[in-house]
């Protein structure tokens, strides 16, 4: 009976610690946007936006015939900084309080007026370039704005505005997702419970309650292992990066961070794991003899 | 050389696996069974959200 109950509670003890590990990890991944003014975004993603930035513009330009040179002049490093730091506090409004806050905007009043003066023919003595060409300069600044944005924030704000906001009338998000990040301290408590129940069990037998506890060990990295191998199976990341080149960015950044965390977290218990069985063992084999 | 004295101790090291198998196979019921769905559900929300 005694041995039933062990395994049982090394089982329960495996389920507790990968959830712990999924769990920590992905709080740790949501946990900065959470944070006044969000996640800052990693000075290398922004130099890459920065060169998606400088491919978009030259598709644009010869469609709305400017100067792609004149357009990236006024798509500084600093504006794109301002930008992704607007879309963070996006994120962060709209997971904390369920609400999609104001759309980042890029000003486009300085690269407006470089379009309106390349298109005032020189030595025309006119004070402007004609109605037509005013035009074209605006829809060409305001194209250049969307693309920016599309590549800083790439998602369909409207209709993550609408579903949030049904989702708001059913659930304060804001503490669901406070609920979520907590739910690894939840799982961490457990697995003292349970480990301290197997020890209590067999009392008698350090060898077996450490055999159970590094098993339960073992079992979990097992079990992470399998999920990252099921999560790299369902192609996620070929998926977002066939919708949007700027987004896999930001996913690959947050992902390799959680990767790595994970990883260390599987070390750690594979360590414990190889400790408590060679123990184990060895204790067994110092009885026998 | 007394191989039964070492057998049990040997043991321990199959134990993880024992361990992980329950759930390596609701794992992979779960896969086999809702895979499909859940990547049709997730390229969905992917397409509904991100602008392409």
């Amino acid at each position: 009976m005694k041995k039933i109950l062990c395994w049982l509670l090394a089982f329960l003890l495996t389920c507790t610690l990968a959830l712990f590990g999924f769990s920590y990890v992905a709080a740790r991944a949501v946990e900065p946007a959470l944070k006044e003014g969000g996640t800052p975004v990693d000075g290398n993603v922004q130099q890459l936006e920065l060169q998606l930035i400088r491919k978009k513009i030259d598709e644009l330009a010869p469609i709305y015939q400017f100067s792609a040179d004149t357009a990236m002049k006024y798509v500084t490093a600093e504006k794109l900084a301002e930008m992704n730091d607007q879309a963070a506090r996006w994120w962060n409004t709209l997971l904390t309080s369920g609400e999609a806050g104001e759309a980042p905007a890029f000003d486009t009043e300085e690269m407006l007026n470089a379009f309106m003066t390349d298109a005032t023919p020189a030595g025309s003595g006119e004070e402007g370039p004609g109605e037509e060409a005013e035009l074209r300069a605006t829809d060409a600044a305001n194209a250049v704005a969307e693309s920016i944005l599309r590549i800083v924030l790439p998602m369909r704000l409207p209709v993550i505005g609408i579903g949030t906001g049904k989702a708001a009338e059913r659930v304060d998000v804001g503490n669901v997702v406070r609920f979520l990040t907590g739910i690894r301290w939840a799982a961490l408590a457990l697995c003292a419970l349970l480990a301290g129940l197997i020890a209590l069990l067999e009392s008698r037998k350090l060898r077996m309650s450490l055999k159970y506890i590094g098993s339960a060990m073992g079992a979990a990295v097992l079990v992470m292992a399998a999920g990252v191998a099921l999560y790299m199976l369902t192609g996620i990341g070929p998926l977002i990066s066939g919708a949007s080149p700027s987004l896999a960015l930001q996913y690959d950044a947050l992902l390799n961070g959680a990767l790595i965390r994970l990883l260390v977290y599987a070390v750690i218990l594979l360590a414990g794991c190889i400790t408590c069985l060679i123990f184990c063992r060895r204790t067994h084999e110092a009885q026998a003899d | 050389m007394n191989t039964e004295k070492e057998r049990p101790g040997r043991g321990v090291w199959l134990m993880p696996f024992l361990l992980a198998l329950p759930i390596l196979a609701g794992m992979a019921f779960i896969a086999l069974r809702y895979g499909p769905t859940i990547v049709k559900l997730i390229n969905a929300a992917v397409k509904a959200t991100v602008v392409v």
